[in-house]
């Protein structure tokens, strides 16, 4: 699914953040990626999600090479993807409803189609009854939950969490991590990137550490 | 196949119809923004389209006057009026001319007698000094100067023909004139256009900016460039078309004022500038279109010089 060759990252104010990393993703894995803060986690996501450019290096999705992928290409293969933030990033003019449905939207889908697929995706996080709320009017575990439904709304195949439960209590996250571990059981392949370390040994997954640039791969949460 | 063809086609035809409403929804929801923008780009529009409607009329009225377009043919002293008839004829086959008169040397001389009060000295002529004259009117769509010079042309290579008058010198300054107003009228149509692409331009990158969070996260979730696009070109076509018809109302509103003043030429001079002041449908149409694509022509610029950014 993901496969990182010999990747580096350097930012011209901050230097190399990510050196000589490899990785590799199989399909239906649900994995975590920890490292201490400035690590590079967030980085990783950016690279994978075609957001920043590695400076060396090569990324594949799927088996296609797509470290030099033209904008109109990103585009297209980000909207095959599912972004998960730590902040929600939900658009803050739109209801509940519109903010899951913008995915769809963007990849052209039928009016009749995306009430259907809005409401599968709002009844799996738990909030069917608030497709009508403003995003402010929500809690922080409620906005996390509509930032998941929007990433899953399109059936992904790829989800990539960036601190999902930044902001969360350590019960609300136990269920956010299991929310995002039963879309693993239907097929996709799971990135979460946390420093939540008790959480993740709840977890049992396989976990992936970042530490000077390097990914230290098969480590387990405990 | 073909009815998910068909369905492909129907959602893409239901997502533009649902951005172009939402776009109109959010210029409504802005009122005294928009209506100032579509005020200054209505202004510029409908300035030039004023000039152009005073000029088209006025190039008309002066055109319409005739006498000047008259051709007066002298014919050949020995050219009879037997012949003279023929001549007249084969004119008024000829599809160059609208009317054709000839004028007998016999009576052009009793009416020269009768009108100068010399019938005694001119009776006593030897012979009729006068020629036989044809009247010649170009038709319409000969009447402009080119034209009128290939007829020149034709009329010196007739043998009966002695000499001719063609005033074409009046014809040249008038189309001096002409070419001087039109020159001026399409100078001050560029820069005003091009004003109004640049407050459209400006508006649009505006309203870019000041949604730069919201485009950001749409380009997280897989947005295409075009998507991003795609409601400010709605924008931009609905600030288009509104400016083009409040742009067509200012012109109807000025002509219903200058109207009057426009009859009284016309009853002096015999002229048809009030009607041709009027505004006529393909010209409102052309307006609404070529409004509506510099909106989106601006939106497209617009919007690219900001999202080419990131
Ligand atoms: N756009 C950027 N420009 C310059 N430097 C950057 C940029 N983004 C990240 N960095 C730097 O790269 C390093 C890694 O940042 P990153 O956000 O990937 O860390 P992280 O592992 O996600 O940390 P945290 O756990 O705090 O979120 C940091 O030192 C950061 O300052
Ligand atoms: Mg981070």
């Amino acid at each position: 699914m993901i496969r990182m060759q010999n990747v580096a990252k350097r930012y011209a104010q901050t230097g190399e953040v990510l050196s000589q990393l490899n990785l590799e993703l199989d399909p239906g894995e649900f994995v975590f990626l920890t490292g201490a803060s400035g690590a590079g986690k967030s980085t990783l996501l950016k690279l994978i999600a075609l957001i920043e450019t590695p400076s060396r290096g090569n990324i594949y999705l799927n088996g296609h090479n797509v470290t030099h992928a033209k904008r109109s290409q990103i585009a297209k293969i980000r909207s095959r993807m599912g972004l998960i933030f730590q902040d929600h990033r939900l658009l803050q003019d739109r209801n509940v409803f519109e903010n899951v449905a913008l995915p769809l939207r963007i990849s052209g889908y039928s009016q009749r189609e995306i009430p259907r697929r809005v409401r599968a995706a709002l009844d799996k996080v738990g909030l069917l009854r608030k497709e009508k709320s403003e995003p402010i009017a929500l809690s922080g575990g409620e906005q996390q939950r509509v930032g998941i439904a929007r990433a899953i709304v399109h059936k992904p195949r790829l989800l990539l969490a960036d601190e999902p439960t930044g902001n969360l209590d350590p019960a609300l996250s136990l269920e956010i991590f299991q929310l995002l571990a039963q879309f693993q059981q239907v097929g996709v392949t799971v990135l979460v990137a946390s420093h939540d370390l008790s959480l993740i040994a709840q977890m049992d997954k396989r976990v992936i550490r970042l530490e000077h640039g390097h990914a230290l791969t098969g480590l387990r949460g405990d | 196949m073909f009815s998910k063809a068909l369905a492909i086609i129907i959602s893409w035809y239901q997502n533009h119809l649902l951005c172009a409403k939402q776009s109109l929804n959010k210029l409504v929801a802005a009122p005294i923004g928009s209506s100032i923008t579509i005020s200054m780009t209505a202004l510029a529009f409908a300035i030039p389209l004023a000039i152009f409607q005073l000029s088209q009329g006025s190039a008309a009225a002066l055109s319409s006057m005739q006498e000047s377009k008259q051709i007066t043919l002298f014919l050949a002293d020995d050219v009879n009026y037997a012949s003279a008839v023929t001549l007249a004829e084969q004119l008024k086959q000829d599809s160059d001319f609208s009317s054709v008169e000839l004028i007998d040397r016999q009576q052009a001389l009793n009416d020269f007698a009768k009108r100068s009060q010399l019938e005694g000295l001119i009776q006593n002529l030897p012979q009729n000094p006068l020629p036989h004259l044809l009247l010649l009117m170009p038709r319409e769509q000969n009447q402009g100067l080119q034209q009128l010079e290939q007829l020149q042309q034709r009329l010196e290579d007739l043998n009966e023909v002695a000499y001719f008058q063609l005033d074409t010198l009046w014809l040249q300054r008038l189309q001096a004139w002409q070419d001087l107003a039109n020159r001026s009228l399409t100078i001050v149509t560029a820069l005003l256009l091009l004003g109004a692409c640049l407050i459209l331009i400006n508006v649009i990158r505006w309203e870019l900016a000041s949604r730069r969070d919201e485009i950001d996260i749409m380009y997280l979730v897989g947005a295409s460039d075009r998507y991003i696009r795609r409601p400010f070109m709605y924008s931009g076509f609905w600030l288009g078309l509104f400016s083009g018809a409040l742009a067509l109302i200012l012109v109807l509103l000025a002509s219903a004022l200058i109207y009057p003043s426009l009859g009284r030429i016309d009853a002096l001079y015999g002229s048809d500038l009030a009607a041709k002041s009027l505004l006529e449908w393909e010209t409102c149409l052309i307006v609404l279109s070529s409004s509506a694509l510099i909106g989106l022509f601006s939106a497209s610029i617009g919007a690219n010089s900001r999202l080419q950014i990131r």
